[in-house]
């Protein structure tokens, strides 16, 4: 359960810096108010994650937390690819 | 009529033939200079675990295996120096400095 | 020609990381199998039922502790390793120069399963650290590879620098292929890259010794103090057990021993009885913790008790300890291992698109010439080979006869015979200029392979379905997953023109 909530943590992370990006604020354009909420997002939720991993297991936590991230991490790059994708499709 | 057809086919040869050789020569210069990098930084690593084999004496198996963690995490930062830096050779000049250093101070205080 | 940072750095990466990608490629692969090495072996033995619970019974500890005897008496150094979550079985072995093998138990009765003769996961991790050419060549070429990946990671990392945080999950898949396969490349690289450089640099510390011994090379620098002879290590070497000749004594009941170890290593579980003939030395196991220790508690053989024990303290040690844990992940935890499982499967896809990339760059220029092309060959066998290899070594696991004599080296001959065919197959397809149907054949006979391991599992009758099958599942799904990702791939390749 907590591994679970870390990596949708480190997904939630890593949507948003995606999102913050200019080539996707051109495709999926950002108002002011999630722009702010997505850059919290961003730098909050792994801190979270963190301490997630630490609580869950204090010895080999931090492993968990990079590697989870790092898997969240190419989840959410391929599922971004396939929704840039779709969306330029329809454009 | 694209700019290359206008010169003679002769002169277009030859502009070739000399970015070649001087491609292929720069190839070596640098293969040279990763070999000199490369050289500089293993002597500096091995000074490293033989200050601790002379510091420590050869039956400290600990001291040695931890001489050797931290030469093994120098080495590719040192070759990385060496071959990178390259504004008047100062990163092979750096290295050249730590490992005569090395030396020496291996000589004198073991 | 410019002679700029990053396109020196960019040379550097490119040929490092070509050169050495080709082998590393291998021990990264490997590696990731070596991982589930226990659950490899499982698979590969059928024979043995693993419905048991992990704490053996006094009378299974005789009869491994006999068993160990009978293998000494057979001049073979064997120990006992004890039954674990993971391996939950005695297992007796000995080191054969490449793995340890030997007789499996019950923990419940001592008796010895009937397995058929195999290297199991034993072989990959062989592979992976050694390359099956022994500690001395095997292990130093592997450190120095070591150490050229991390002078590629190193590059790689001044080449990208800039572009890292705002490109940290940009993947164009649908893009212009070279752009495709740079963003795979970039995106395993940059995501795991902190499990990359660990286990780059604690493999290369492991084994540190072979590239950076510990003595002078000139006479000018030796000491007063003569060179250390060689120690040898507590545990798993080739050394040769006393002559049967000598008189053994008999051992003591191992159930107590394992017990008291427990206690004074303050470890809820033991994994190691090494046994020499004046003493019995029983190691903590490896998955207590993330730190490697060998602490061990001595025994007297003659009445049990206890000499000594040995436990590292200190900071070094424990950051030595630290170093070892990391990179051989003998964690208890599933899920972790699955991470690192998967993060080693994406470490592999990074070394193996540098690859691409190598090629898919130099090819306009270059793609005429004869080293060019020994080059696709090359890449075609690791590639496309080694996994056609490995399905092959399970294949021959379930076809070849239980009976037969060498079984075990023949299983290993199946996997390097596919091999060496799979690269002399690319590199003739790659010098005749039709390396697009190299790679397309071999991608066919791969897809057919892998698809087919659990079709081959069934028919043969190895074992049954329903009880302790997790371990067949398992590997036969990730079987037809590697099945369906080249058939994908030869899919993809037949569409483009050659």
């Amino acid at each position: 359960m907590i591994a679970l909530c870390v990596f949708l943590a480190w997904a939630s992370a890593f949507w948003a810096h995606e999102h913050l990006q200019p080539r996707t604020s051109k495709l999926l354009p950002l108002t002011t108010v999630s722009k702010r909420l997505y850059q919290c997002v961003r730098a909050c939720a792994p801190a979270l994650a963190l301490l997630l991993c630490l609580y869950r297991d204090f010895e080999e936590g931090v492993l968990y937390w990079l590697s989870l991230g790092a898997v969240a991490g190419l989840a959410v790059s391929l599922l971004m690819a396939a929704l840039k994708h779709k969306q330029s499709g329809r454009l | 009529m694209p700019d290359t057809a206008r010169k003679p086919f002769a002169r277009h040869t030859a502009a070739a033939v000399s970015r070649q050789s001087e491609k292929r020569r720069a190839v070596y210069r640098r293969m040279a200079w990763l070999a000199a990098a490369t050289v500089l930084a293993y002597l500096m690593a091995h000074f490293l675990v033989m200050h601790a084999v002379l510091g420590n004496g050869p039956e400290n198996r600990l001291a040695t295996t931890m001489a050797e963690a931290v030469a093994i995490a120098l080495l590719p930062l040192l070759i990385l120096l060496g071959y990178g830096a390259r504004t008047h050779a100062w990163g092979l000049w750096v290295l050249l400095v730590l490992c005569g250093g090395m030396a020496l101070y291996n000589r004198i205080a073991p | 020609m410019r002679e700029t940072f990053r396109v020196h750095m960019g040379w550097l990466h490119s040929w490092v990381g070509f050169l050495a990608g080709l082998v590393l490629t291998c021990i990264f692969a490997t590696g990731t199998l070596s991982v589930f090495d226990k659950e490899i072996t499982q698979w590969m033995q059928p024979e043995v039922t693993l419905d048991h619970p992990p704490d053996p019974t006094p009378l299974a500890l005789q009869r491994a502790a006999e068993t160990t005897m009978a293998e000494q008496e057979k001049d073979l150094f064997a120990f006992i390793t004890l039954p674990s979550l993971r391996d939950p079985v005695i297992r007796v072995l000995h080191y054969d120069g490449h793995e340890f093998i030997g007789p499996v138990l019950d923990p419940v009765d001592g008796h010895i399963f009937p397995a058929r003769a195999t290297a199991g996961g034993q072989f990959f991790y062989d592979f992976h650290f050694a390359l099956r050419n022994g500690p001395v060549v095997g292990c130093t070429i592997v450190t120095l590879l070591g150490v050229c990946l991390l002078v590629a990671v190193g590059s790689g990392i001044a080449i990208h620098i800039k572009a890292m945080w705002p490109d940290l999950i940009l993947f164009r898949p649908f893009g212009p292929r070279p752009r495709a396969w740079l963003d795979a490349h970039l995106v395993t690289g940059v995501l795991f890259l902190p499990f990359l450089i660990m286990m780059a640099y604690t493999g290369t510390v492991i084994r540190a010794r072979g590239i950076l011994p510990p003595h002078p090379f000139l006479p000018a620098q030796q000491t007063e103090a003569p060179p250390p002879a060689a120690a040898s290590p507590p545990a798993k070497t080739n050394v040769s057990a006393p002559p049967a000749s000598a008189v053994r004594p008999p051992t003591p009941p191992l159930g107590p021993l394992i017990a008291q170890a427990q206690q004074i290593l303050q470890a809820e579980r033991c994994e190691l009885i090494l046994f020499s003939p004046t003493q019995i030395r029983i190691f903590r196991s490896d998955d207590a913790s993330l730190f490697l220790t060998r602490d061990l508690v001595t025994f007297s053989r003659a009445d049990g008790h206890v000499i000594s024990s040995f436990i590292q303290k200190g900071a070094a040690a424990r950051t030595l300890e630290l170093l070892h844990g990391l990179h051989y992940a003998r964690f208890s935890s599933a899920l972790l291992r699955w991470l690192y499982f998967l993060s080693g499967l994406a470490c592999t896809v990074l070394m193996g698109s540098g690859l691409v990339l190598f090629l898919m760059k130099r090819r306009k220029a270059s793609g005429q010439k004869i080293l060019f092309r020994t080059a696709e060959g090359l890449t075609i066998g690791v590639l496309v080979g080694l996994p056609l290899a490995i399905t092959g070594l399970f294949w021959a696991n379930r076809l070849l006869p239980l009976s037969m004599d060498a079984r075990m080296e023949a299983e290993i001959q199946v996997f390097f015979m596919l091999w060496a065919f799979s690269a002399l197959h690319g590199l003739i397809c790659a010098l005749r200029n039709t390396a697009y149907s190299g790679w397309r054949a071999q991608l066919a006979v791969l897809v057919f392979m892998a698809l087919g391991l659990p079709v081959v599992d069934g028919l043969t009758h190895s074992h049954g379905w329903l009880q302790d099958a997790g371990r067949y599942y398992t590997l036969d799904a990730l079987a037809m997953l590697s099945g369906l990702a080249a058939l994908i791939v030869f899919r993809k390749l037949r569409r483009q023109p050659s």
